[in-house]
Parts: C-alpha cells; structure tokens; sequence
C-alpha cells in the first residue's frame, strides 16, 4: 500500500519547508516586505471587541486580535476601611492562562508568561492613574474592591496587547450599584432602602492605556507578532501608551538582540498609531452597547 | 491585595424561593425542554480540536491536545490515557472564585473523565495522553452536562478516534416535577438529580449518577427523559460538525 499523495505537492512542499527551516521560510517573505498571514510589517491583525458576553460578572470583555483571545471579567466586592487606611476601594488584577491557551501550558500553576502581563497591567492601570481608587469608595467607611480577572483562551502572540485591551474594555463597561450603608453597617442596595434600584454609577478611567508588541526580526520591525512570529524574533518591546500619548509602559525583556534608540521610537509611533485605530473600535463596541458617557 | 480586612462579595438579590411558580418555570420552557442550545467546534487555533458550547446562559470552552507525551513519568501502558481537567472561572459563578482547583473542580474533572474514557478508543494511542481541559466561563446550571457535549464535539474535532459521540444532559426533580436541563436556580432547589451521558448511535449508557431518593418507577422515568434529551443533543452535534466539515 502506498501512501496517498496529495494532489497539490507544491502545498505539501512549502508547508515541509516551513517546518523544516522556520527561519528561512519567513525570511523569505520579510525580503519582499510581507508576513506569511498577507500582512504588511507594520499591520496588527483584525480585531473585535465584545462589552459584556457574560451575566454572571458586573462586567465583562472578550476580546480578540487576530487568533489570541483575552476573557475579562469583574466581580464587586465591598470591605470596610480600616481607620488608618486612605478612603479609597482596591483592584485586584489577574491573569491566567487556560489549560488549553497553547500547547505548552498545563493545568495547574500560573505560567510565567501570565504573571509578566498581569504585573505589567497592574502597573499600567494602578501606578499610571487611569483608575482612580478614591472613586471606588461608598462612603468614609466603606469602598469597593473590583477583581478583575482575565483569562487568556488561546495563546498565539502579543498577549499584553490583547488582556489589556480586554481589561480597558470591562473597566469603562462596569456600573456600579448605586448602594448605602445601613445603620447596621452592611452595605445594601437603594432598593432595599426604598429607592430606584436602576440607579447606578459608571466607573469612568482617567486615561485608557492600550499597548502595542513589536517582534525585532533581523533589522525589521514587525507590529502585533503571531506566537509563530514570536519564536523566530530576536527581540520583543511592548509599549503601553495612553490618549496623550504618553508613555505608560516600555518594557524590553532581553532577548538575543539589543535595541537601539530609534528602533525604540519606531515602536513607540507605531503604539501611538495603533492606538487611535483601538479607540475607534473600542468606542465603537462600547455604543453598541449604549455606553457612551465614559469620557474617553 | 495587603488589607487587613478581607472584602465580601456583594449581590444584587438572592436566589428566587419558588422555582415552578404555578407550575410552569421561571423561564417559561416545559418541563422537558432544553434552554437554548449553541455548539459550534474548532473555536481555538492553538488547540488539536476544540468545541464551544452554550446552554442558555451556561458557556463552555473545551480544548484537546493529543495523543502526546505525558507531562509525567508515567508506567508503561499499552492503551492511551485520557486526561481530563475542568476549571470553573472565578467569575462564572455569583460568587467569586479563588484561583486554584477546588473540590468541586476536581469532581467535575473526574466525572468528565469516566463518561468519555468509554467512547475514547485507547488502544489506538498507546503509551501516549489525550488531555481534554474544559473552562467553564459562566456556570448557570447543568456545568458537568455541558462540559461533556463540549469535550465530546472536541475530540471529534481533533480527529481523536471514538466508538460514538457521548452527549449529555441532566435533570433536577423539584416538587416532585422532573425538570429537563436544569438552570443553576432550579438545580439549587432540587431534592433528586440525574446526570446521564450516553453514546445515542451505539444505544449505551456512558455513565449515570442518580443523586436523591428514587423510586423504581421514577428512576426509569427519569432515565427515559434523559436519553430522549441526549438523542436530541446529539443530533445538534452531529449536525454541527456537519456543518463545519462543509
């Protein structure tokens, strides 16, 4: 019995290339200022925002750009401050990748690669500014703590451009409950105290970080790499910027080659540039859903 | 998160007292009806096979990667071994979840495991693992029910041999009613449930747990209403993997 061949060799001959000798095979298409998937070098990959796919959270986001797909999701929880504490809520951030995200991550502890984007979401959501923890407060005594929670459902590059995005989406998705403290300091709805319980309060953000990874590949810059793209590049640098452009995050981490200053700024103006065509989708995806008083 | 005093979760209402009020449902559906039903396979790029499932608002992701080396040092075994984890994401529920698998998790998984280790033809992968992970996004009833349709349509997807598909459902008895693909509202009031999976084409039942009291002639009724309800779903799938292959 032979083996049947198939009908178009030529195919069966390019995809044995592409995995015999990965390098060359996208060598190839970066000479001739292409990528294998019909991208140019400097284009992201489509991208689709879904606000609140879920009932069971206060928000929620699903986002994807290109193959990788991001979950967020909030749940409210309200705590009593203690007295020496600032009158201000909390944000727990977390990132986990699922079972099935890629075929190297398992059931069990969070990968590394999690841990790096949940930090770097934190940072960009926390020490920049865009929430503001004094407007999660109920009252003197009393605030909210929002976990959000985003879980990666696969994997295939730039995974910071993808959870920050998904976790930008919920944060300006989020009402909260309009409630107060009764006197036997529990924290209840207006309903339950007699009022409208339609009521509610956006969370609004001081600034929308959004982020944007560039693989390093022999001298090229190339914009949003697929996990493919990633493997092959010398390099990654991840930038965080925010409506004035500012920088929020830069992070270079290692690599086999080094960066110099105006390939830095190269990514730098690509975020920026990538960043005006999110807010277009983003604000877009937000009016479907009838948000639009978020200020952004 | 460095406070000294822990948060408590907040929710809007509680759970409705009365699940059948005047003998109909919350939801408007007969007592043998499915919420409704979306499955679509091949959701994720990454993965061997995957599936997508929706039951009403119960959302399920199942991945399968395989046949392939075990993570573990395992024994010499000349038939494959399926590997199953289920996770329930901290946000699917009313309450939030930590990180880390819990009991209820690792039930779910075993569960998961023997209904579809019946269908899996093992013996065409020796020594090698097929590992099945489910996440479920939102939890709204019948989460283990669900898992295994999804998983099911997965494997089929990643070209994982199988004596038949396995599908699933379940049904809660509330005041003495038999409610066919139970929402989280109704399960939570039930005094007797069923699970059954089963291969509809090879006419054999995968697995079943009864929990409650059950009368002889209730427990083959109940059994009755549930095999009628895989046979539906498992027309759903084939005509979703239909579907697909066009």
């Amino acid at each position: 019995m032979s083996a049947a061949v198939p009908s178009s060799s030529n195919e069966l001959q390019a995809e044995a290339f592409k995995r015999l000798y990965p390098n060359e095979y996208y060598a190839k298409f970066i000479s001739k200022s292409l990528r294998p998937d019909g991208r140019p070098l400097g284009g992201a990959r489509a991208t689709t925002i879904g606000i609140h796919p879920l009932e069971s959270t206060n928000s929620s986001a699903l986002v994807k750009i290109g193959n990788t797909t991001a979950m967020a999701g909030m749940k409210l929880q309200h705590f009593a401050i203690s007295s020496d504490q600032p009158v201000e809520g909390d944000l727990a951030v977390s990132v986990e990748m699922a079972a099935f995200a890629s075929s190297e991550t398992r059931p069990g502890r969070q990968s590394e690669a999690a841990q790096c984007v949940q930090e770097q979401i934190r940072t960009a959501l926390r020490s920049a500014g865009a929430v503001e923890l004094g407007e999660l407060a109920i009252d003197k005594s009393h605030a909210w703590a929002v976990f959000l929670d985003i879980y990666v459902l696969n994997a295939d590059g730039s995974l910071l451009d993808v959870c920050l995005l998904a976790a930008v989406s919920a944060l300006l998705g989020l009402r909260l409950p309009h409630v107060e403290v009764n006197d036997q300091g529990q924290v209840v709805t207006k309903a339950e105290m007699g009022g409208s319980a339609a009521e509610v309060r956006r969370f609004g953000l001081k600034t929308v970080p959004m982020a944007l990874t560039c693989g390093l590949y022999s001298g090229h810059l190339i914009a949003d790499p697929t996990s493919e793209e990633e493997t092959l590049a010398a390099s990654l640098v991840s930038t965080i910027v925010d409506a004035s452009g500012c920088i929020v995050g830069l992070y270079k981490a290692g690599g086999s080659a080094t960066a110099d200053e105006g390939m830095l700024l190269q990514c730098i103006e690509a975020t920026k540039i990538r960043y005006k065509e999110l807010m277009v989708l983003l604000k877009q995806a937000l009016a479907e859903k009838g948000i639009q008083d978020t200020g952004i | 998160m460095n406070r000294e005093v822990p948060s408590v979760p907040f929710n809007e209402g509680d759970r409705p007292k009365e699940v059948l009020k005047g003998g109909t449902r919350l939801d408007g559906r007969g007592f043998e009806v499915f919420r409704n039903v979306f499955m679509k396979p091949g959701t994720l790029s990454q993965a061997a096979g995957s599936a997508y499932a929706e039951f009403g608002n119960t959302k399920v992701i199942a991945g399968v990667y395989g046949p392939r080396e075990s993570e573990r040092k395992e024994a010499f075994s000349t038939e494959g071994r399926l590997q199953c984890d289920v996770k329930l994401a901290s946000y699917s529920r009313r309450e939030r979840k930590a990180f880390g698998q819990n009991d209820e998790e690792r039930e779910l998984s075993a569960q998961m495991q023997t209904a579809l280790e019946a269908a899996v033809r093992l013996h065409t992968f020796p020594k090698a693992n097929v590992d099945i992970y489910c996440l479920v996004l939102e939890s709204a009833g019948s989460d283990l029910a669900v898992c295994i349709c999804a998983a099911s349509l997965a494997l089929a997807d990643a070209g994982i041999e199988m004596e038949d598909m396995v599908s699933a459902c379940s049904v809660s008895r509330v005041d003495g009613h038999l409610l066919l693909d139970p929402t989280m509202d109704e399960a939570y009031r039930e005094d007797g449930s069923a699970l059954l999976a089963m291969m509809p084409s090879a006419n054999a039942v995968a697995q079943v747990v009864l929990t409650g009291q059950w009368s002889n002639a209730q427990a083959s009724e109940v059994l009755q209403l549930c095999m009628g309800g895989c046979a539906q779903i498992d027309a759903y799938m084939r005509q979703c993997l239909k579907e697909a292959a066009a």
